[in-house]
């Protein structure tokens, strides 16, 4: 058992740390208009807007590389992971995959924010509107014709009329520069592959660390993530616990009541609706539920809206009626379905035979023999439901106005909120993970027949 | 496996409602058009409803393209309009908004389900949902069907040490993968950007190509290598691979997952449901790969490999079509489920699919649909019953192959 459990562990942490390196990869780049529009929101003025998005981008990580490691070009410089924004870092990476020469990117780019930055600060002028235009099609050409071409047309913008003088020796630089990347060219570094080392002070490790002492990092609204994650379980929690709990009793009863009687008008009725129930949307239930029984307008039984469950738990226990309602039905029909099949396998089962055969109570036997494997069964399907306990319900506390975790996960996604989303994520893996041990480790106690590690011979 | 029409009479409604639904989305443009079906107009016969993009001229007016006609208004002489003379996207000048199912527009045309918010006919709203929703039903399912019989499949039929290679092909392949994503993918990373779909797809399709000849190539001439280094035999444990990916992806809720997913890439339709599929084969693999594992162990693949065939040929011939029941099952059962999925997400307005069923429902919020019941009820009546017929389908398969699990 001892060496069971130490594999098993193993395999849990490698299975962690495999669903780490996805959740982190997938929220690795998120929409950067996210935290620019927030900042405008929040600041009028040029400055501290930018002082905002620095801020931000400090705080997120951004500024630093991905991860330990990286596979890049030898024309590719090291540090490029400090551009930020990410549309800039790709603009510059094409630049220098194109050109292979790094130095000349980087001082053409270099006068070419220059130049930007003083056409941005000087008075507006419809002619430096154009000219920032052609600056911005230069600066994202892809192909060397294209480059010439660009380069060629802001030239000619920069020399004209409304241009003063000190401006244009600026963008001639800029131009002399742009010139100077085209001629130098050292195309072969491009196809040279090589590992760039980073080392500890990437995002991943940084995130994985700290997730690992309990800070999951802060939300887009500066609130910390692990308080407002406790926060809000402890709203859903309630509701999917006793949700949960009848699920399974009433699904156990109704399963195993169908199973003895297999073949009557009760079992054929029971499974009919068990399997129309299975095919109710959660939404349509949930709105039926609300116009038909919750409606100011007619029938108006139960009172919705959960704002207060922690405080006053007891104070109208008819607002847990048509949620509850909602949350268990689905998980009845799975339960009743699986005991059903698994209690009626039982049945059929020589051992189950002989404890008749032995004079054994109807009730002992179907509860002490029969249902002795839908244990794990039911071990199992609770392993799966945990996932839903903290994603699944987003559908009921968004009808019901629970202000718990599937609300939460509703608005996360809605501002791409990537530190909120991963840490749910990363959290909820690990609960199944675990979730699943348990399972496996009833399922070895409850059926001594079952070998613990493969054999060799064995798939 | 269908031996005749005559067994499959237990589903008989199921599967004339899916099949109403697949004869209604094909149809769609024909059920119900704001343009004629055929028009006479001046001395010609037109068909705008066949094509709606053909400039025509009538009237004297400039040649426009038949679209943007008001064909209710144009002068022509003898006009066949569809079952439904409503638009799909198009605003229909008489219509009015939140009309209760029966009621006419100034056009004195009978709304049968109502209108929307929008001011849309329901039933053509929802006739046009019909191919949004079985698409994410069919690709999705399809999607999760072919990964986990590919999966599956190969996790059971080769194992951890039936799949044996020299040490120098997997040297090759190895390096062919490496150099193959640094120059056909890492290098051209900007190049799958701003493109049409098509070419999208052409391109993706032409460096897959490419990966697999450059990788093939690598491999076949380091498995030529000389010498004991290169010629040592190694077992690729496929099986603790495909397992370890089923273990991740099952302890990653999907839902969250999806959430995630849409929050960064902008809730695309197709993404979405690329994702779907790719989370929910897990379960579909575990089972072909315990069918395939029995079919392994039988007298024929034993026959099979006597006879000297290959490894290839005796999965794809012999192990793999006994997984064939475990794939129809969870073919109509993921049709349903996508659906469901789908709908969920269109209603909490997380995924933008146009106007899928779900997305109706979705578009009025949850105290207007007191007031607006007509809006609620029929798509979801749709929902469920498409999702109905499919679990009906799955449960009647799953039992005819294996009655131990029936009644």
């Amino acid at each position: 058992m001892g060496k069971f459990l130490r594999k098993r562990l193993i395999s849990l942490l490698i299975t962690l740390l495999l669903v780490s390196l996805v959740g982190f990869a997938l929220t690795a780049y998120p929409p950067e208009t996210l935290a620019f529009d927030k900042c405008h929101n929040e600041f009028g003025d040029n400055q501290n807007e930018q002082k905002c998005i620095d801020k931000l981008v400090a705080e997120l990580g951004f500024d630093r590389p991905l991860f330990y490691f990286e596979i890049a070009s030898l024309a590719e410089p090291d540090t490029l992971y400090k551009v930020y924004p990410f549309s800039l870092r790709k603009v510059l990476r094409r630049h220098a995959l194109r050109s292979g020469n790094w130095e000349a990117v980087q001082q053409w780019h270099l006068s070419l924010s220059a130049a930007r930055q003083a056409l941005r600060t000087s008075e507006p002028n419809p002619a430096y509107q154009t000219l920032l235009g052609a600056i911005q099609t230069w600066e994202s050409s892809l192909h060397a014709q294209d480059f010439e071409a660009y380069r060629l047309r802001v030239i000619e913008l920069s020399h004209g009329p409304d241009i003063p003088n000190s401006l244009s020796s600026l963008m001639a630089n800029t131009c002399e520069q742009g010139k100077v990347l085209l001629n130098t060219r050292q195309g072969w570094r491009t196809y040279v592959p090589r590992i760039i080392w980073h080392g500890t002070s990437c995002r991943y490790h940084q995130w994985i660390s700290r997730m690992a002492k309990g800070d999951w990092g802060t939300t887009l609204n500066h609130l910390p993530v692990r308080s407002e994650i406790m926060r809000m379980v402890g709203n859903s929690a309630p509701v999917v616990c006793l949700g949960l709990l009848i699920a399974v009793v009433l699904g156990t009863w109704l399963g195993v009541a169908s199973a003895r009687r297999a073949g009557s008008a009760f079992d054929r009725i029971s499974t009919a609706g068990v399997f129309a129930l299975d095919a109710v949307p959660v939404f349509w239930a949930g709105i039926l539920l609300l116009v038909l029984l919750a409606n100011p307008k007619g029938l108006h039984i139960f009172p919705i809206g959960f704002d207060n469950i922690r405080t006053h738990p007891g104070e109208n226990i008819l607002r847990w009626v048509l949620p509850l309602v909602v949350y268990s039905y689905g998980g009845i029909a799975i339960v009743t379905r699986l005991i059903r099949l698994q209690v009626l396998e039982a049945l059929n089962q020589d051992f189950v035979r002989t404890a008749r055969a032995k004079g054994l109570s109807t009730q002992a036997v179907v509860w002490k023999h029969a249902f002795r494997q839908a244990w794990v069964t039911l071990a199992t399907i609770v392993a799966g439901l945990i996932p839903a306990l903290v994603g699944g319900s987003i559908i009921i506390e968004h009808l019901f106005t629970i202000h718990g975790i599937g609300e939460g996960l509703e608005k996360a996604s809605a501002n791409a909120d990537t530190s909120f989303l991963l840490a749910s994520l990363t959290l909820t893996a690990f609960l199944t993970a675990v979730g699943y041990l348990v399972a496996d480790l009833l399922y070895v106690m409850v059926d001594p027949r079952i070998r613990l590690l493969p054999t060799r011979n064995e798939a | 496996m269908i031996t005749s029409l005559h067994n499959l009479r237990p589903i008989a409604g199921s599967l004339s409602w899916l099949s109403l639904l697949v004869v209604v989305a094909i149809l769609a443009p024909v059920l119900s058009n704001d343009q004629p079906l055929a028009c006479h107009c001046g001395e010609t016969w037109y068909f705008p409803a066949f094509s709606p993009n053909k400039a025509i001229t009538i009237a004297n007016e400039a040649s426009r393209p038949s679209r943007d006609i008001d064909w209710q208004k144009a002068p022509c002489a003898s006009k066949l309009w569809p079952l439904l003379p409503f638009g799909n996207k198009s605003y229909d000048a008489g219509n009015q908004q939140d009309q209760p199912p029966l009621s006419r527009n100034s056009a004195n045309r009978l709304h049968l389900l109502g209108t929307t918010r929008s001011s849309q006919d329901l039933l053509t709203m929802l006739i046009y949902g019909t191919r949004v929703s079985l698409l994410v039903g069919v690709f999705t399912a399809l999607l999760t069907v072919s990964l986990g019989v590919g999966f599956g499949g190969i996790a059971g039929f080769f194992g951890n040490d039936r799949l044996r290679i020299s040490r120098g092909e997997v040297i090759g392949y190895g390096l062919g993968l490496f150099l193959s994503w640094y120059y056909f993918f890492y290098l051209r990373f900007d190049a799958l950007e701003n493109e049409q779909a098509w070419w999208l797809l052409g391109e993706l399709l032409f460096r897959l190509l490419a990966t697999l000849a450059f990788t093939g190539g690598l491999g076949w001439a380091f498995g030529k290598m000389p010498g004991a280094f290169f010629g040592k035999n190694t077992a690729l444990p496929l099986d603790s691979l495909v397992q370890k990916m089923m273990e991740v992806l099952q302890s990653i809720p999907s839902l969250v997952l999806i959430l995630t997913v849409g929050a960064i890439s902008g809730r695309n339709l197709w993404i979405m449901m690329l994702m779907l599929g790719c989370v929910s084969w897990v379960g579909v693999a575990r089972l072909v790969r315990a069918d395939v594992l029995r079919a392994r162990e039988s007298a024929y693949m034993e026959a099979g490999e006597v006879m000297g065939f290959g490894g290839w040929r005796l999965l794809f011939w012999h192990a793999l079509p006994n997984a064939l029941n475990t794939a129809w099952v969870a073919l109509a059962m993921g049709i349903g489920s996508a659906i469901t999925a789908e709908s969920s997400l269109a209603f909490l307005g997380l995924v933008n699919s146009g106007n899928s069923w779900g997305s109706i429902f979705g578009s009025i919020s949850g105290q207007e649909i007191i007031s607006l019941w007509w809006v609620g009820v029929f798509p979801c009546l749709c929902i469920f019953f498409t999702v109905l017929s499919c679990n009906h389908i799955s449960e009647f398969f799953r039992n005819r192959f294996d009655p131990r699990s029936g009644n």
